[in-house]
């Protein structure tokens, strides 16, 4: 059951967002996110809306799949819109009922917010939906070279990124079996409070991180022996190379960027 | 000079403070080019960490080892001699590193340093090599034992070695598995790579060019098949069994049949019982 499981949210399809260059990806999103913090209109939020329907469309991906990816935040949502209405004072008074006052700015601010953090939402993970973790990491790790110069450990990151998806189905296996065998033995880990459960976890992550800690000297040894020393002197089989679709995406987001910031 | 040479080799572990462990005791032992040697004990015969000295994982506390006249101790060499000596470990889990078996065959490659062309044909040549064309794209943990050994070996064969090192690659797999790592490392051998195998199942050293027994880190044996399957009070001191055939050979001679020494394989087997009459 926990071998089938996929990691991230990354749905495989034939798209034209799909066969992007990561990096590509990557930088469109920062930018559209820095964009949308610039928009000062409904007008402006109305074309980012439209944008991110383009890239849906595009994406040959369902919108439902999109809308479920705000679920989570909804909770926050509705938080910062009552917030705002009620206690962002300005315009005109829209409602009032004993200690409650909701004025215009109010609500408008509130609303503003809501959407704002709605397309963040959706455009982020429009960026997980289309590009498969092995891709994200490996964009990552060649957009944050050149601050190598600065100390960051770029390609090392990149490499625990890589490790960290690699065994997290293994161990997944690994902590099954472990709890198929405590069950064996009369362990129950679902039933009781709360409390009881997480006590009840302490012999399925003891085992665990022990066996974690072997697989990762196992892994080292590895490595070392197969000439891994760090990402210097080392070399790529995949090299990423923008071609003319990634820069026509490029200025396809950079126009709708300067459409939405000016409404 | 033989290709690798093991001089006076004593290892020992020092763990805090509990007492040293010596797990290797005057090893002495060479390697030709082109051979197949078997190494086999029981678990705590040192083995594995004999293994570790051949590509100077682990330094000899005692004693030099050398690859291709390179001293394992020489830094500076150190990647040469990775290179050089390839190495396949038990688990197969805990070996593989990438999330796509392309990419995983290309680490080793990817580490040397060579231009992504190279690479691509080194991963194409790897992955034929071991029968797995077709699942470059999968992901390591949804393939079998067997499958996982074999892109381990892949990915070594990829560094183009002279030698490689095999630390028991078919303890932790079914018998099928066991039967699709012993044929790629026949493969291998045929593309005229030396190969040291380590193991504990007397069976698989059968068709090797050489196998030294170990015992509580000492050689205690060291022959042909033939020779070391004559020695069968040493076999059973180290704590081995003798593979079912010479052992049916010396049971069958035991009761007064007249067998010659050279059966190593049930086919010549039958044919020598065929001869009796």
């Amino acid at each position: 059951m926990l071998k089938n499981i996929t990691l991230g949210q990354y749905i495989l399809r034939d798209s034209l967002i799909h066969s992007l260059d990561p990096r590509m990806k990557i930088m469109i999103t920062m930018l559209i996110v820095i964009g949308l913090f610039f928009i000062g209109s409904f007008w402006g939020f109305l074309v980012a809306a439209a944008y991110i329907f383009t890239i849906i469309a595009f994406s040959h991906l369902s919108w439902k799949v999109v809308i479920r990816g705000l679920k989570p935040v909804m909770f926050i949502l509705i938080f910062t819109l009552v917030i705002h209405l009620f206690f962002t004072r300005g315009g005109v008074v829209l409602f009032e009922l004993g200690f409650l006052r909701i004025e215009s700015e109010g609500l408008f601010t509130g609303l503003f917010m809501a959407v704002r953090i709605m397309l963040l939402i959706s455009l982020t993970s429009l960026l997980t939906l289309t590009t498969s973790p092995i891709q994200l990491t490996d964009g990552l790790e060649y957009l944050l070279n050149p601050f190598r110069r600065f100390g960051l450990p770029a390609h090392e990151l990149a490499m625990m990124m890589t490790i960290a998806l690699r065994f997290i189905p293994t161990l997944l296996e690994e902590a099954e079996k472990i709890m198929k065998a405590q069950q064996a033995r009369g362990a129950d880990f679902e039933s009781g409070s709360i409390f009881r459960r997480a006590k009840s976890l302490v012999p399925l992550l003891v085992p665990l991180f022990l066996s974690a800690f072997r697989r990762a000297d196992d892994l080292a040894m590895a490595m070392e022996a197969r000439c891994y020393r760090g990402g210097e002197g080392r070399t790529r089989m995949k090299e990423l190379h923008f071609l003319s679709r990634d820069w026509l995406a490029l200025g396809f987001s950079a126009s709708f960027i300067i459409i939405f910031i000016i409404l | 000079m033989a290709f690798i040479e093991l001089k006076d080799v004593s290892y020992t572990y020092i763990e805090g403070d509990e007492p040293p462990v010596t797990a290797l005791k005057n090893i002495n032992l060479s390697v030709e080019k082109g051979e197949m040697i078997a190494i086999i004990g029981p678990n705590g015969s040192g083995k594995s960490t004999l293994a570790k000295l051949f590509n100077g994982l682990f330094q000899p506390t005692e004693g030099s080892v050398s690859v291709g006249g390179l001293n394992t101790s020489d830094q500076d060499k150190i990647w040469d001699i990775r290179q050089q000596v390839g190495m396949v470990f038990q688990n197969p889990d805990n070996q593989l590193i990438a999330t796509m078996v392309e990419e995983e065959v290309a680490f080793g490659p990817e580490n040397l340093g060579l231009p992504s062309a190279t690479i691509k044909a080194r991963v194409d040549e790897a992955l034929a090599l071991v029968g797995l064309e077709e699942f470059r794209q999968a992901a390591p943990h949804h393939l079998s034992g067997g499958q996982k050994q074999r892109v381990a070996i892949a990915g070594i064969f990829a560094m183009r070695p002279d030698c490689i090192v095999f630390d028991e690659p078919t303890a932790m797999l079914d018998p099928m598995g066991r039967k699709e790592v012993m044929a790629t490392i026949q493969k291998l051998r045929s593309e005229g790579k030396t190969i040291v195998y380590i193991t504990h199942f007397m069976e698989e050293v059968v068709d090797c060019d050489r196998v030294i027994i170990l015992k509580e880190g000492e050689k205690i044996l060291e022959g042909t098949p033939l020779e070391v399957f004559q020695a069968r009070e040493l076999i059973k001191d180290a704590d081995l069994e003798l593979p079912e055939v010479p052992y049916l050979v010396y049971r069958l001679r035991e009761a007064g049949l007249q067998l010659p020494d050279e059966i190593l394989t049930p086919e010549s087997l039958v044919e020598k019982l065929c001869l009796l009459n």
